[in-house]
């Protein structure tokens, strides 16, 4: 395999990629996502010694202050330390963005394993039903499952998973077919393995490379897919910081303080820009490893 | 000497578009074990769809293989998926064609070895795997195997992982291995040490060996017995020397002509090949299926399914007029 294989890239342009990268190179633009990523996942681990002030700590009179060298991000209408808000949502975006794309990433490969390894009604089945689920807008599926099951940690965990493993089977069916044909798993049929042993052994390890390309992609659109819902409301309930929420409820005093919404804004497309840069260089070294 | 493989009209149909494919039909054959069985015939005779039906791999979704393969006292071809992948490796070994696209890429080669000794519970640990890998891979020839172990297949030659590949053929202590055309991919020096290592391993460890090839050259120099095949059917089997001397089916005889002689008489140097193609499974021609390109058929030769019949002790054949090429053969000694 030395031809890259096509694969589809993300349904979303990378955020800025190309600009960045052409001012800073290809190797450095990775090493800028992660240094940018590393710092902020850092922050929001250490989020307790960083600020004095609790995420959820009400100062109804010391609401709707602007940035100071007391309050980096101003305060909100509650008098919350936006600043303190930002850090500990990031612990929680970026942990809900996280298994929001391994989930769908074990349970697409999975399906889309068997259907191709197998084939016949497994692959019938399981590729109808990926169709089916393909057929559903991203957003509109996840809002759709969220509806039903009521807002909630698991219910963002159920929603995005089933909104987004479709992919996932396809890449890997794809890939399986052309990897069951080959002399090295006739050679493990003739030696007497079983078939979840050829699966697990000797199919996956030789097909994974293009899925985890493909989530490095995905984990961008995952992100604003998570904050997206919470703008809605269909995130986690207040009070519990997310960016999502806080953009939410500043927006009604966005003329008169506009830092409510966009700093926690402008947190979510620094995490964006970074993780499409580490995603992409990541990508990129592996398509090249192959 | 006991026998190993018991075949009896083992017949595989596949299912296409055109409708059902007879790819192996009224396959018909007995191996002992420490003996060495040839099974020649040219490209898409069906050797290698006979190996496969004989372990219930063939590649194609809802193929069906009737009739009896006994090893042992199994009926292979009535086992279960599970019970022949307990025999499958344990049992009987077989060798897929293209050694370096046999071993898997991402895995070192110790591992490869390793891993059926590990399935089918041959050994209890991982290091006692290890220290069996090493011997076999010493017994095969692969020169420096303590080290050679934690290479990956891209870092062996094409005769190395054919190596490789016998060894972990061997690592379960099969009692009978096939080898689907060994030497095929690789080049001529190569050929005769990997096919000599091949014999001495069989003649040493007592095995059953079912050698395919297309290559009559290899199977003189290594078969006790041949098995000729022709559009999907066994034609003619026969000790070696008795099948070279005398063949008792032309399409042997067209397969012997084929092969350049240096111990005949300058005349005779030109080749003689078989005129005409193999035909096509989908559309097989009535009686016999070589009577169009034989030299001796007769109006008999057009008619209903010719039987693989005993022509002498010990030998078959699917000619009906193998009695005659015996007597024009004797004809030609005495001459």
């Amino acid at each position: 395999m030395t031809e890259t294989p096509i694969i589809p890239t993300g349904r979303l342009p990378l955020l800025g990629s190309s600009v960045v990268r052409r001012l800073i190179g290809q190797r450095g633009a990775m090493v800028a996502g992660a240094a940018i990523l590393i710092v902020i996942i850092g922050a929001s681990f250490l989020a307790p010694w960083i600020t004095p002030y609790d995420p959820l700590d009400q100062n109804l009179r010391g609401g709707l202050k602007p940035p100071s060298w007391e309050h980096l991000f101003g305060t909100d209408n509650f008098g919350r330390d936006i600043f303190t808000r930002v850090l500990y949502a990031a612990k929680i975006d970026l942990s809900i963005s996280f298994l929001c794309v391994l989930f769908p990433w074990v349970l697409g490969t999975i399906l889309g394993a068997l259907a191709g390894y197998f084939g016949g009604f497994a692959d019938t089945l399981i590729m109808r039903t990926v169709d089916t689920f393909t057929a559903f807008p991203f957003l509109i599926m996840a809002i759709g499952v969220i509806a039903v099951l009521g807002p909630g940690m698991t219910s963002i965990y159920i929603a995005l998973t089933l909104a987004g493993w479709s992919m996932y089977a396809r890449i890997v069916r794809a890939e399986v077919l052309v990897v069951k044909r080959a002399e090295y798993i006739l050679a493990a049929r003739a030696l007497g393995f079983s078939h979840a042993r050829i699966i697990a052994r000797h199919v996956l390890p030789n097909i994974i490379t293009p899925t985890i390309i493909f989530a490095m992609t995905d984990i961008v659109l995952v992100i604003l897919s998570t904050t997206t819902l919470a703008f809605l409301g269909l995130g986690l309930p207040p009070p519990t910081p997310t960016w999502g929420t806080m953009i939410s409820e500043g927006k009604s005093f966005i003329f008169t303080a506009w830092w409510i919404v966009t700093l926690p804004g402008l947190a979510i497309v620094l995490v964006g820009i970074s993780l499409s840069l580490l995603g992409d260089g990541i990508a990129d070294w592996l398509r090249n490893r192959e | 000497m006991t026998l190993l493989l018991d075949i009896r009209g083992l017949t595989t149909v596949i299912p296409t578009r055109k409708g059902p494919l007879t790819v192996v039909d009224d396959l018909t054959f007995t191996l002992e074990s420490g003996q060495c069985l040839g099974l020649v015939g040219e490209s898409g005779s069906g050797k290698s769809m006979a190996c496969r039906s004989l372990l219930g791999l063939v590649p194609v979704a809802d193929s069906t293989t009737s009739g009896q393969a006994l090893y042992k006292s199994n009926d292979l071809a009535k086992l279960s998926e599970t019970a022949l992948t307990k025999i499958r490796g344990r049992e009987i070994a077989m060798m897929v064609q293209d050694a370096v696209s046999a071993l898997n890429p991402v895995w070192r080669i110790g591992d490869q070895i390793t891993e059926a000794m590990l399935a089918h519970g041959i050994t209890r640990t991982r290091g006692e795997a290890r220290s069996r890998a090493v011997a076999l891979m010493r017994q095969v020839g692969i020169p420096d195997p303590e080290n050679r172990l934690d290479d990956y297949p891209h870092q062996f030659s094409g005769g190395m992982c054919q190596r490789v590949v016998i060894a972990a053929a061997l690592a379960c202590n099969p009692q009978l291995i096939i080898a689907d055309e060994p030497t095929t991919a690789l080049d001529v020096t190569v050929q005769d040490q990997i096919l000599k290592l091949l014999i001495a391993l069989q003649r040493d460890l007592g095995l059953g060996l079912l050698l395919v090839t297309h290559d009559m050259g290899v199977v003189a120099q290594s078969c006790q017995r041949v098995a000729v095949m022709y559009a999907g059917q066994i034609v003619e089997i026969a000790d070696t020397p008795d099948l070279f001397t005398a063949p008792h089916h032309p399409y042997t005889q067209g397969l012997l002509d084929c092969i350049p002689r240096l111990d005949t008489a300058e005349d005779s140097l030109r080749l003689t090949p078989i005129n005409g193609m193999p035909p096509d499974l989908a559309d097989l021609p009535r009686g016999c299926r070589f009577h169009p390109r034989c030299p001796i058929a007769t109006e008999a030769c057009r008619e209903g399914p010719i039987p693989l019949r005993e022509t002498a002790p010990g030998r078959l054949s699917r000619c009906l007029r193998a009695e005659d090429m015996a007597a024009r053969t004797l004809a030609r000694v005495s001459a």
